[in-house]
C-alpha cells in the first residue's frame, strides 16, 4: 500500500492542474490579505472559496484521475498485490496531494504574511483544515462514482450533480427547513444535545 | 496448469461467457481467438482475478483462485492498451514495478531486444505510442514466469520490433513456459501457434492444432478456415 501510495504522490506532485490548483489558492490568498487588513473578512472569504472549490476540485479531478489511471491500475490489479493495498494506496496518493495543494496553497501566503503569529491563526487553521478534510471526503466520493460506473461520460455527470448537491441543494434545503420552523422555539432536548455537536460539524463541512 | 470449469459472465444485459470449459495445460504457444465481443479479453482477464465471474470456477495449479492474489506471482500479463502515469519517466516507471513485484528479472535483456535504451529517461506522456507498447512488453515480459498471457501484444509494434517480440515468444516456448495469446493476426497465429482455442459467443468451439483447424474446415489456409466458421450458414428455402 505505502509503495503504491508514494508511486502515485510522486505522479501527482509533478501534475500542471495540481501545481495550477495551488497557485490558485496563492494567489487568491495573497489577494485576499493584501486587499483588506481585516482578518475576519478575509476568514469568511477565504472559507466561502474553499467550500465551493475544495469539493469541486477534489470531485472532479477524483474521477478525472482515476478514469486517466484506470489502464495503470489494470496493471497493478495484475500483480501478486492484494485489491485493497492497490486502492487504498491510490486514493491516499489523490487525497494526499489534494490535501497539500491546499496547505501550500492557503498555508504559504498566511506564513508569508505572518498571520501564524496573530490571534486569528487559528480560525485560519480551522479553515484549513476543513478544506482538506472536504478535499478527502469529495476525492473519496469520486473514487466510489468512478469505480462503479465505467462509462467516463456517465461517471463526470454524477460528479457534477454530486457537487452540486452538496455545495447548493443541501444548503438550500437547509435553510428552508430552518425557515419553516424559525415559529418554533428552539428547546434543548436530550437527543439533541448529544448530536449537537457532530450535525454542526456535519453541516459546517458541506 | 489452469482448469476452467463452467465459467459465466455477464456486463449487465450482455452475456459475454457462457459456461465456458477449458484446460490450459499444454506448453508452447496457444492462441486465443475469436471475433470482437466473443469474450477473448473477458477470458483472461477472469484468470488474472480482473473480473470476477457471476459461476463457474478457475484452478491455478488446482487452486481456486478466487480472492487470492499470490497465485498471479507465476504469471506475466501484457494488457491490451498501455497507459501508466505520465508524468514518470520509463526508468521510474521500470522501478516502480521492480519495487511493487521483487524479484529477478531481465529487463536489461528486453531493453535492448526493443531499443529502449534511448526513451529510458523520458516522460510517459512524451512517447509515441509504439514506444508506450514497447514499455508495455517490457514490464509485463520483465519476470521469469510459467505462465504468459499476452492481450494484442503487437498493437502499433514498427517490423523490427515485431520481428523481436516473436523471436523473444519463441524462445520462451522452447523453454517450456506457457504462452496465451489474443490477436487478430492470423498470419502471426499461422506462424508462431502450436494451439488453438476459438471462442465463439462465449463458449469453446475449438481447441487443438492450427492444423487440425484448417482440416476440420475443408482445408485452404487459416485465415479462411477462420472466415467460414464466422460466415453466416446459408437459410436453405425449399419453397
Amino acid at each position: 500500500m505505502l509503495k503504491i501510495f508514494t508511486y502515485t504522490l510522486f505522479d501527482l506532485v509533478r501534475n500542471r492542474w495540481l501545481i495550477i490548483y495551488t497557485i490558485f489558492f496563492v494567489l487568491i490568498t495573497l489577494g485576499l490579505l493584501l486587499i483588506t487588513s481585516d482578518l475576519t473578512k478575509v476568514i469568511i472569504s477565504l472559507s466561502n472559496i474553499t467550500l465551493v472549490i475544495s469539493p469541486l476540485i477534489g470531485i472532479l479531478y477524483g474521477v478525472m484521475y482515476y478514469y486517466s489511471s484506470s489502464e495503470f491500475l489494470t496493471f497493478l490489479l495484475a500483480q501478486p498485490l492484494s485489491r485493497k493495498s492497490i486502492f487504498t494506496g491510490f486514493f491516499a496518493g489523490i487525497a494526499s496531494t489534494l490535501g497539500l495543494s491546499l496547505l501550500i496553497g492557503i498555508g504559504l501566503p498566511l506564513v508569508l504574511y505572518g498571520v501564524t503569529f496573530s490571534p486569528e491563526f487559528k480560525t485560519f487553521a480551522i479553515v484549513l483544515s476543513m478544506a482538506i478534510l472536504l478535499s478527502v471526503i469529495f476525492s473519496l466520493i469520486a473514487f466510489i462514482i468512478a469505480l462503479r460506473h465505467n462509462d467516463r461520460i456517465k461517471g463526470f455527470g454524477i460528479a457534477i450533480f454530486t457537487w452540486l448537491f452538496f455545495a447548493v441543494v443541501y444548503d438550500g434545503i437547509f435553510l428552508l427547513l430552518l425557515l419553516l420552523f424559525r415559529d418554533y422555539p428552539l428547546k434543548i432536548s436530550r437527543w439533541h444535545s448529544r448530536w449537537q455537536i457532530p450535525l454542526i460539524l456535519l453541516e459546517f463541512s458541506f | 496448469m489452469i482448469n476452467i470449469q463452467n465459467l459465466y459472465k455477464s456486463f449487465g444485459k450482455t452475456t459475454v461467457l457462457r459456461g465456458l470449459i477449458l484446460d490450459l495445460n499444454q506448453k508452447g504457444i496457444t492462441a486465443i481467438l475469436g471475433p470482437n465481443g466473443s469474450g477473448k479479453t473477458t477470458l483472461l482477464k477472469c484468470i488474472l482475478g480482473l473480473v470476477i465471474p457471476n459461476d463457474g470456477k478457475i484452478l491455478f495449479d488446482q487452486k481456486p483462485i478466487e480472492g487470492k492474489h499470490l497465485y498471479r506471482q507465476h504469471i506475466s500479463h501484457v494488457a491490451q492498451i498501455a497507459h501508466f502515469p505520465e508524468n514518470l519517466t520509463v526508468y521510474e516507471l521500470l522501478q516502480m514495478a521492480k519495487d511493487l513485484r521483487p524479484g529477478p528479472t531481465r529487463d536489461d535483456h528486453l531493453i535492448e531486444l526493443f531499443e529502449l535504451e534511448k526513451e529510458m529517461h523520458k516522460k510517459m506522456r512524451n512517447l509515441s505510442g509504439g514506444n508506450r507498447q514497447k514499455v508495455n512488453l517490457l514490464l509485463g515480459l520483465m519476470y521469469d514466469n510459467p505462465v504468459t498471457i499476452l492481450d494484442e501484444p503487437s498493437n502499433g509494434l514498427d517490423p523490427v520490433s515485431y520481428l523481436n517480440l516473436k523471436k523473444f515468444l519463441r524462445e520462451e516456448a522452447r523453454r517450456n513456459k506457457q504462452i496465451l495469446i489474443t490477436t487478430h493476426i492470423m498470419s502471426f497465429v499461422e506462424e508462431m501457434a502450436d494451439h488453438i482455442v476459438f471462442i465463439l459467443e462465449g463458449k469453446i468451439y475449438f481447441t487443438g492444432s492450427p492444423s487440425s483447424l484448417i482440416e476440420m474446415q475443408g482445408g485452404g489456409g487459416l485465415e479462411e478456415a477462420i472466415a467460414s466458421i464466422l460466415k453466416p450458414t446459408p437459410v436453405v428455402n425449399n419453397a
